[in-house]
């Protein structure tokens, strides 16, 4: 006996297709997912992080490729790091204010440490009001010589002191 | 008819504009909500298709860390659902491309692969899935897409590179075959003796 060949539909009837169960996927198959993901964005954390450092690396060498002229020829004016230069000083006459003076310059001293006190003032409101880099670099400037005079100053008093 | 295309369970469901924003942002709890959304249906896809729960959670898994991967260029031009159902059923078609269970060219090699068996005297019950079990893999592939997931023959084609005209033996040669089985099993148990 055969049968006349069934259409999908009807073999769908048939076959109760409809009622095909959907089946559940195991409990822990997210705990899997969630934890690979992690892996996986932890990983791509790690490139990224070694991307960046290679990346500092390669400005760096630029960097130093660029200034080797530093280290052989006098700097210019605009060159010269004014802020770390300045600060630099600070450290050397804290350094020598410790240091017992008592024939320091109290003129000089007071003079060049009441522009120290304004170009300090000024320096705070080009930064508060965002000023030029070139007016900053300036009073930077002005700042570092004006140390300079200062630690001079104090060098020579304890010279003199020493005589 | 299609399990799948139940909005309260398939890839039909919705999501809300919030949710999908953190996960773009990669918010795990959103990746959460929306594996409890659509881990199922395409659970299920893939259960259909690869015939094997093993297989179907791997690929799951894949799916989803690759959803997790691109969700940011998810624009909004088709509902999610079936953007990640694409996914899921590109990544299946895959997953068969891999096992090469059966040659690609033709229904007739795919057949050959996987000659008809019994189906399993009088006690085997004629239930759907063991019957979908019996197709070969590609053919499963092609009756699921086509009957459950309302894939047309154009798309079927585009998805296996094939010609539409490869897909249309492919179901033709599948719905033979389910005929078949179901007409020996319609035998079997009007004759038990016999077995």
């Amino acid at each position: 006996m055969s049968e006349p060949e069934l259409t999908f539909h009807q073999l769908a009837q048939r076959l109760r297709l409809d009622e095909l169960p959907l089946a559940e996927p195991s409990a822990e198959l997210w705990s899997r997912i969630a934890a690979a993901h992690r892996q996986r964005a932890r990983r791509a954390h790690g490139r990224r992080i070694a991307a960046w450092c290679a990346g500092c690396g390669v400005v760096l060498a630029a960097l130093l490729g660029g200034t080797n002229g530093w280290f052989g020829a006098a700097p210019s004016s605009a060159d010269v790091d004014w802020q770390a230069r300045a600060q630099a000083l600070e450290l050397q006459l804290h350094a020598l204010n410790s240091a017992p003076a008592p024939h320091f310059d109290a003129v000089i001293g007071s003079d060049t440490q009441n522009e120290l006190v304004l170009v300090d003032a000024a320096l705070q409101a080009a930064y508060d009001e965002g000023a030029a880099q070139e007016h900053v670099n300036a009073l930077w400037k002005r700042r570092s010589e004006l140390l300079d005079m200062l630690v001079n100053a104090r060098r020579h008093n304890m010279e003199i002191s020493r005589i | 008819m299609d399990n799948t295309s139940d909005p309260a369970a398939g890839f039909a469901q919705r999501v809300d504009a919030m949710t999908l924003a953190r996960a773009q942002a990669g918010d795990m709890q959103a990746f959460a909500a929306l594996y409890s959304t659509f881990g199922r249906p395409c659970f299920n896809l893939a259960l259909r298709i690869l015939g094997n729960r093993a297989q179907a959670e791997d690929l799951v898994q894949e799916v989803f860390l690759k959803m997790f991967g691109v969700i940011r260029s998810y624009r909004g031009d088709a509902p999610f659902g079936s953007w990640l159902k694409r996914m899921a059923v590109n990544a299946t078609i895959d997953q068969l491309r891999r096992q090469r269970h059966e040659a690609d060219v033709d229904a007739e090699a795919v057949f050959a692969a996987q000659p008809s068996r019994d189906s399993g005297g009088a006690a085997a019950t004629l239930d759907a899935w063991s019957l979908l079990q019996r197709l070969p893999p590609r053919a499963r592939a092609v009756l699921v897409l086509h009957e459950f997931e309302g894939y047309t023959h154009t798309e079927l084609a585009e998805l296996f590179g094939q010609s539409e005209s490869y897909s249309k033996s492919i179901l033709a040669r599948a719905l033979k075959r389910l005929n078949e089985l179901v007409v020996n099993s319609a035998e079997a148990a009007a004759c038990p003796s016999q077995n």
